[in-house]
């Protein structure tokens, strides 16, 4: 995927990133969204011309004495180009555990990312910092979802995942939590048949949205589909 | 008129935010334009409406009231957004997650 970018006299051919400089532009994306987040223009616009200098080689001079609109187009161009093109759970479902920890520093993800990668596959840093982007949030989130069920099941044979429960009197099996992104369930999934006392059942004419008679004889509900 | 950078753009897009209109399919320009002046005055919020002029035009509020009659601010407004793409501003702002007020 190829595009071109107009900034003021001069042009610029954007392409989907590799890896690492993926993941860089994307630590730059959460510093504007949280700049936006706490409503400061200033910080909003340095955020912008920063992801917009590394990704374009553009120094932040040049970018302030261009229209806006010139600059927004450039952002949202190499936005939607380096968006994934699969719907990556990981990606998607935000971790509610997440915190700063003490060791982190900034450009930390790249090196997380490149460990986990070389650990798995053996591949050295210039082959993953060139990787596809869909390939590497795939693999990793393999890398991630293998990890987890070796986990689970060496808890499984500890001790610590049999508390005993004192009502029952007895030792009751309590899985090893999951990270939020792995206990979402599919939408497409059916809900689970629950059988109903025939007393709790409603009365009278039932009548059911699905049932094709109904439908048709009923045009307020044709109009709603 | 000045083409505004972003940062000032963000400044226009702050000021105005309570008094634009919604962005309809089928919208005119010069009406969206128009509907915004309405809610400037209806809010009676002339300092919104100087401000803006300001920023747009680069004079300082002072100067303009002494030096301009109303009809000429009115149109340095006008243009000043048009110019601008006013619309463009309030669409990027939304797709960068800038929300608007209600």
């Amino acid at each position: 995927m190829l595009d071109t970018l107009q900034l003021g006299q001069n042009e610029y051919s954007v392409e989907r990133f590799r890896l690492r400089k993926w993941l860089q532009l994307e630590n730059l994306r959460s510093e504007i969204v949280r700049a936006i987040e706490g409503k400061d223009r200033h910080l909003i616009t340095s955020s912008v011309y920063s992801y917009l200098s590394i990704a374009l080689s553009v120094s932040s001079e040049e970018l302030e004495n261009l229209p806006w609109y010139e600059v927004a187009l450039a952002l949202f161009t190499i936005y939607d180009l380096n968006i994934p093109n699969l719907p990556f759970p990981m990606l998607i479902i935000p971790s509610k555990t997440k915190g700063d920890i003490g060791w982190d520093y900034e450009g930390r993800d790249w090196y997380t990312w490149a460990h986990m990668l070389a650990g798995a596959y053996g591949w050295n840093i210039q082959y993953i910092e060139n990787l596809e982007i869909d390939d590497a949030i795939g693999l990793l989130q393999e890398i991630l979802s293998e990890h987890q069920s070796n986990r689970e099941w060496e808890w499984g044979l500890s001790e610590i995942a049999y508390p005993y429960d004192e009502n029952s009197k007895k030792s009751i099996f309590k899985p090893l939590p999951r990270p939020e992104w792995m206990t979402v369930q599919k939408a497409s999934e059916e809900p689970k048949k629950v059988l109903i006392r025939k007393d709790m059942l409603p009365v009278g004419n039932v009548i059911r949205y699905d049932d094709p008679k109904f439908r048709e004889g009923n045009s307020t509900l044709r109009t709603i589909e | 008129m000045t083409i505004l950078n972003l940062e000032k753009a963000i400044q226009l897009y702050e000021l105005l935010n309570n008094y634009l209109p919604r962005v309809e399919k089928d919208f005119d320009l010069l009406e969206f334009v128009d509907q915004t002046i309405k809610n400037i005055r209806e809010a009676n919020q002339h300092r919104v409406y100087l401000d803006a002029i300001s920023l747009l035009t680069g004079y300082d509020v002072e100067s303009m009231v002494a030096n301009s009659n109303p009809e000429d601010v009115l149109q340095y407004f006008i243009n000043g957004l048009i110019e601008n793409k006013i619309v463009d501003l309030v669409k990027s702002m939304e797709k960068l997650g800038y929300g608007r007020a209600g």
